[in-house]
């Protein structure tokens, strides 16, 4: 069954001046403990179409259903809440927040979510394993690489137990090693937690590492193929 | 948990808070100590007031009140009853005879109001005995009548003590009477202006010559705690028809309206600078919430509430209003302190100041309610201030801002 459902989603930005097309009719479906990449060249629409399927922007035509529910009608504060309790999101740059250690960025969400302290401990401890950044858990941001930095960004969108995670270009800014071991974590989740993961990126490399390749251009699918699963 | 986030924050760019806090805090100071001098001085004058000259509550023969006459006069004995009804009220009391008289030397006169007291029980109710700079408190053994006077009043007829000088009034029966008197003491209180008039001798001596009768008084002055004073009153006043029984506000209602109006005056002042505190708070905050653009939109788009993210921007504003108003509050009160104590000697302004009567140094002071509305005064004001960057954070668009 389909988590995520677009139907013939439209975005455009200007549309009284100089309309810009960024998503152009994107319809598609991803069923759950999907990894999926989403590629093409840069203003492709990738990060417009992620936007709008993880409800930070209304499309300007069309529908995102997620778990049959049509998102695009909820009010700004229901889809606050939504993007909260549903979905993981994992950004280029900027993912933490400065003045809290790796521990208490990932603790944060749960605390939003009204998680008990007991399970906030447990799951904390055991999302930093896994992402290997236990060891830094008491260091804020600004101490960590690259790597680490999203990689306790990918603990955090897990925190919450989200039913899909979005990562828009998470490897955009990491070398080729750091690169590698966030996408074998990644890859590790998907597989160990059945978490639907939806990631971006325009790098070759990265977009081998998918099981499902979707191909982007002037805001339309040009390719949707599934690699041997 | 949003409360922690906030004050991380407000130490994120250091120094932008400090000075942020400074100027809050140095706005405040500056207000705060200047109105503490302002009130330093009135209070100094009032208690001045009350301590050397009108007491605490004053009783006349309603007579008196309106015209002053000699002849209005009561005997002690009409009020001894009422007052000993409120004796454990009432600290102290004295009887006076008061006549309006020419104070002559051989160098010049002057108008002078002239005060028949009992030594003893005007040493209780009035600070006059303690002010005495040359001779004494009516303590000469000498076979002439004493007189006690301001050293601006001396400096005036160009005498000194010792010097004798005649006293002219009218008696009872309208007769000019004229008396000499020995300088056995010369006060000087905070006010230059009560020195030059307020002249004292023994009833005793007085009484004899103005003719009014023995025991019978123009005026009875009380000192009485502030606690008290309000039932000694009520309870005066229904014992005693046919007189007229004033408190120290309503003796001298330029006293009262004078508090009020420092109190006035100091609020304005406040709101002066707070507004003025208001635009740097706003500006900073604003700057702010630009810089961290991205990542209050990660946070919104995270799925952190409207209601959180502005909880934690108006808090990371009241912090630093309350860190500001903490540190001006202290400032403040250390310095009225240091100075309340040590006073704050004012020698070019002396003379004007005297006239006042205010002495010639200041001590500032301030109750302790100024820095409680202070500090509720500047919370509102960083409530207020964040507003706009709240308003401002809700504006953008998060998608917007996420992208690079
Ligand atoms: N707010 C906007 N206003 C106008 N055009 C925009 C806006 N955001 C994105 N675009 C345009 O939409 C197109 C798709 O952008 P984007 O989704 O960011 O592409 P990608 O993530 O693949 O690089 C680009 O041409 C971009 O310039
Ligand atoms: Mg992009």
């Amino acid at each position: 069954m389909a988590v995520i459902e677009s139907i013939d989603v439209h975005k455009t930005y200007n549309p009284e001046t100089i309309p810009v097309r960024a998503v152009d009719g994107i319809s598609v479906s991803f069923d759950a403990g999907e990894f999926t990449a989403i590629v093409g060249p840069s203003g492709c629409g990738k990060t417009t179409f992620l936007n709008l399927i993880g409800g930070l922007e209304k499309p300007t035509q069309g529908k995102v259903l997620i778990d049959e529910k049509d998102i695009s009608k909820l009010s700004i504060r229901e889809m606050t809440d939504y993007r909260l309790h549903n979905i993981g999101f994992v950004f280029q740059a900027y993912n933490l927040i400065p003045v809290m250690s790796a521990y208490e960025n990932v603790a944060f969400i749960m605390q939003l979510l009204k998680f008990t302290k007991k399970d906030i401990a447990e799951r904390v401890e055991y999302l930093l394993r896994t992402m290997s950044v236990w060891d830094k858990r008491d260091e804020r941001p600004n101490t960590l690489s690259g790597g680490q930095q999203q990689r306790v960004a990918v603990a955090r969108a897990l925190a919450s137990k989200p039913k899909f995670i979005l990562a828009d270009e998470p490897t955009a800014n990491l070398d080729s090693k750091s690169t590698g071991t966030l996408l074998d974590l990644m890859h590790h989740i998907n597989e160990t937690e059945n978490t639907t993961i939806i990631f971006s990126t325009h790098d070759d490399r990265v977009m081998e590492r998918a099981r499902r390749l979707i191909q982007l251009d002037d805001g339309k699918i040009v390719k949707d193929e599934h690699k041997g699963a | 948990m949003i409360g922690r986030l906030a004050w991380r924050n407000v130490w994120r760019n250091r120094l932008r808070s400090l000075v942020v806090v400074l100027a809050i805090a140095s706005g405040l100071f500056g207000t705060l100590f200047v109105a503490a001098i302002s009130r330093g001085m009135i209070i100094r004058i009032v208690q001045s007031t009350i301590d050397n000259d009108i007491s605490d509550l004053q009783i006349h023969s309603d007579k008196y009140v309106i015209s002053e006459e000699l002849i209005d006069v009561f005997p002690q004995s009409q009020l001894q009853a009422a007052i000993d009804k409120n004796a454990v009220l009432i600290d102290a009391y004295s009887f006076r005879v008061k006549v309006e008289a020419m104070a002559t030397s051989a160098n010049g006169s002057h108008q002078v109001t002239l005060l028949g007291i009992d030594k003893d029980a005007e040493s209780r109710v009035t600070g006059i005995h303690d002010l005495v700079v040359e001779g004494t408190y009516f303590d000469t053994k000498t076979k002439l009548k004493e007189i006690c006077v301001g050293r601006k009043l001396v400096e005036e007829l160009e005498v000194r003590l010792g010097s004798k000088i005649v006293l002219s009034f009218a008696d009872v029966e309208g007769d000019i009477m004229y008396e000499s008197f020995k300088i056995t003491g010369i006060y000087k209180s905070s006010n230059s202006e009560f020195d030059k008039i307020n002249t004292y001798v023994l009833s005793d001596d007085l009484i004899p010559i103005l003719k009014t009768g023995e025991s019978n008084y123009h005026e009875a002055a009380f000192r009485i705690s502030e606690s008290a004073l309000d039932q000694v009153y009520s309870s005066l006043h229904e014992e005693l028809p046919g007189y007229e029984v004033m408190r120290w506000f309503e003796i001298n209602k330029t006293l009262r309206a004078m508090s009020s109006m420092m109190d006035l005056f100091t609020f304005v002042m406040v709101l002066i600078v707070l507004i003025a505190l208001i635009f740097g708070v706003i500006n900073t905050m604003l700057m702010v919430v630009m810089e961290r653009r991205k990542e209050l939109g990660m946070l919104r788009a995270l799925g952190m509430n409207n209601f959180s993210i502005g909880r934690m921007i108006v808090l990371e504003t009241v912090l630093l209003g309350i860190i500001g108003s903490i540190v001006g509050n202290v400032l403040t009160y250390i310095s009225v302190s240091w100075f309340g104590d040590r006073g704050i000697k004012y020698a070019s302004a002396a003379e004007g100041l005297e006239q006042m009567g205010m002495g010639d140094t200041l001590y500032p002071e301030l109750g302790a309610y100024t820095y409680i509305a202070i500090t509720l005064l500047v919370l509102v004001t960083a409530l207020i201030a964040s507003i706009f960057p709240v308003r401002r954070v809700f504006r953008q668009n998060i998608a917007e801002t996420l992208r690079n």
